[in-house]
């Protein structure tokens, strides 16, 4: 139960964070999977998988510089700038790599 | 048993110019502690220091005696109220006092006026409204001590009369830290005081101390 408790608010705190720059991760995850669905092959996940790298490296620095505020929130919940980045980016590739699994299997 | 929280042996330099250098600050649960010193005297990077934002080239922190080393966020010991803004623009207060765990019914019951923000988002409230909220954020989160940097700035009387009652009824639960330029709320709240010079820190027992310090020109 405690254990549910904790992974529940994980989820809720890293969602929250997440929502924030939701909207230009998920469009290059439907890119993604568009790219799949187009050519039917999924090698083009390779190109994506690092295009998702390179863009969620940028946006963690573009919060670093212009928005550093928001850290002081999500430490005082107990997560470090580290532990949010790294969390958020495992949900972000989980989500990625679900729909192109989904875009792979309609193919075939 | 109280719980005590002690930081000592820090020291920090920006670019070879030395801020902190022989700091002892303790702060016990059920009482609050004010920090007073003048501008650029280094209290809110004292502050983020011992909230393990901003990294010391050395420091000390103990709980009870026991040193805590590393990331000591995760076991929130200490909640910090920043100078900057607490919650970000997207979210919600009411998302907000969920992730700290805090039952909105009981902040409404101490402070009724702001019942009717909690569906904004931070950037709808006025600046005064949301530092009394943020104030309130970190009061009443899990952490057993609270460090509040500047928490007067920008209320209106009422509200800081309002907080004063707050902070005064929450060192039942807690330490509290409290650092800001409005000194005389900050020595009326206080059961101790210390003042921040020259990057030492001096218990202040007696308030001519202040005037021979140099923090005041007089009483």
């Amino acid at each position: 139960m405690a254990c549910y408790l904790h992974v529940s608010t994980s989820m809720r705190v890293i969602l929250t964070f997440y929502k924030n720059f939701s909207w230009l991760v998920l469009a290059i995850s439907l890119l993604g999977c568009w790219l799949i669905w187009l050519y039917g092959s999924w090698q083009y996940m390779i190109v994506v998988f690092w295009t998702k790298v390179l863009t969620n490296t940028l946006l963690g620095l573009f919060i670093h510089i212009f928005s550093p505020s928001q850290f002081y929130f999500f430490k005082n919940l107990g997560y470090s700038k580290t532990r949010l980045y790294t969390y958020t980016f495992i949900f972000d590739m989980v989500i990625w790599f679900i729909m192109s699994w989904l875009t792979i299997r309609m193919l075939t | 048993m109280k719980n005590i929280l002690e930081f000592d042996s820090l020291t920090l330099s920006f670019d070879g110019l030395k801020i902190l250098s022989s700091i002892y600050m303790q702060c016990q649960q059920g009482e609050v502690v004010g920090l007073l010193g003048r501008n650029g005297s280094g209290k809110s990077s004292l502050m983020k220091v011992v909230f393990g934002t901003l990294d010391a080239e050395y420091k000390s922190v103990r709980v009870n005696g026991v040193s805590i080393h590393g990331n000591y966020d995760q076991k929130r010991i200490i909640a910090f109220l920043p100078q900057d803004k607490l919650i970000p623009s997207y979210v919600s207060l009411r998302t907000a006092f969920r992730l700290f765990e805090i039952d909105i019914d009981e902040i409404i019951s101490v402070a009724p006026a702001i019942k009717e923000f909690f569906n904004f988002k931070s950037q709808e409230l006025s600046g005064g409204s949301l530092r009394l909220i943020e104030a309130l954020l970190i009061l009443y989160s899990p952490a057993p001590f609270c460090i509040l940097d500047e928490p007067f700035t920008g209320l209106m009387p009422v509200h800081i009369e309002t907080l004063k009652n707050i902070i005064s009824k929450s060192k039942d639960r807690k330490g509290i830290i409290i650092s800001d330029h409005m000194h005389r709320h900050v020595t009326e709240l206080s059961d101790r005081l210390y003042l921040l010079t020259n990057g030492k820190t001096y218990e202040v027992k007696e308030r001519e101390r202040l005037v021979e310090l140099g923090y005041l020109n007089s009483l």
